[in-house]
């Protein structure tokens, strides 16, 4: 599992959270797309997180 | 078989990847948010499955019990007391908006897209909390307790009151709305 893989499984993410809000009307299904988002920008921080750490280690 | 031992940690994330896609896919397609919400959830526990597989053991425990846990109540509990009063139907214009919502998204994907390369071809950023804590092996746990109450002390306060100021809202604004309706 590559840096490039979660990068790409949080984007899809992202993108699902952000077209679910444009064609969704239903408040509720909106609120839920957000939720969607939050998870892709968690994932993103915590990938973020472990290159950093790599970074540490090796510098 | 050597071929599945050497890449089961890459074959687990292809599945949970697939399972959290799936379940964002069903949040937008399902019509019905009860069927909505529990999709959501499988994509809660997936993703949970991810910070495991990423050494985030914290993380995972926290992302089940507020997300699956917390969050999916929450949710459950809207719909079925909203469902009671009848929404209308979502109406016929948005019908017209969907190319054009997909094609924003596909643009924002890009974007963001092109931003990760960028950042990603730049120097790394300044991980000064994670340094202070990488001299010593320390689990997960403690790696987020130091740096929530010692870097970023202040803003985890003003959150918390901010997170009471909301609680405090929309119990005044539950009231008055029960007030001005009369007896449920």
């Amino acid at each position: 599992m590559s840096t490039t893989h979660v990068l790409v499984l949080s984007l899809a993410l992202f993108t699902l959270g952000v077209v679910g809000m444009a064609v969704r009307r239903n408040f509720i299904t909106v609120l839920m797309c957000v939720e969607l988002i939050l998870n892709a920008a968690n994932l993103r921080l915590k990938q973020t997180v472990n290159l950093d750490q790599v970074n540490v280690m090796e510098g | 078989m050597t071929w599945f031992l050497v890449h089961f940690a890459q074959i687990v994330f292809y599945c949970l990847a697939a399972v959290a896609l799936a379940g964002a896919v069903g949040v937008i397609a399902f019509r019905s948010p009860v069927h909505a919400a529990l999709s959501l959830l499988g994509t809660f526990l997936a993703v949970a499955g991810v910070f495991v597989l990423m050494q985030a053991e914290f993380l995972a425990a926290v992302q089940v019990l507020i997300y699956a846990g917390g969050i999916m109540v929450l949710f459950l509990f809207v719909i079925m007391l909203v469902k009671a009063r009848d929404i209308p139907d979502e109406p016929q214009y948005v019908r017209r908006l969907v190319p054009a919502a997909v094609i924003l998204g596909v643009l924002l994907a890009a974007l963001v897209g092109v931003g990760l390369w960028a950042a990603s071809s730049g120097p790394p950023a300044d991980g000064a909390a994670l340094r202070l804590v990488a001299g010593a092996p320390l689990g997960n746990t403690e790696a987020v307790g130091w740096s929530l109450y010692r870097d970023y002390l202040l803003p985890f306060e003003v959150v918390s009151i901010v997170l009471l100021v909301a609680m405090i809202g929309a119990i005044v604004m539950g009231r008055k709305e029960t007030g001005r309706g009369g007896a449920a």
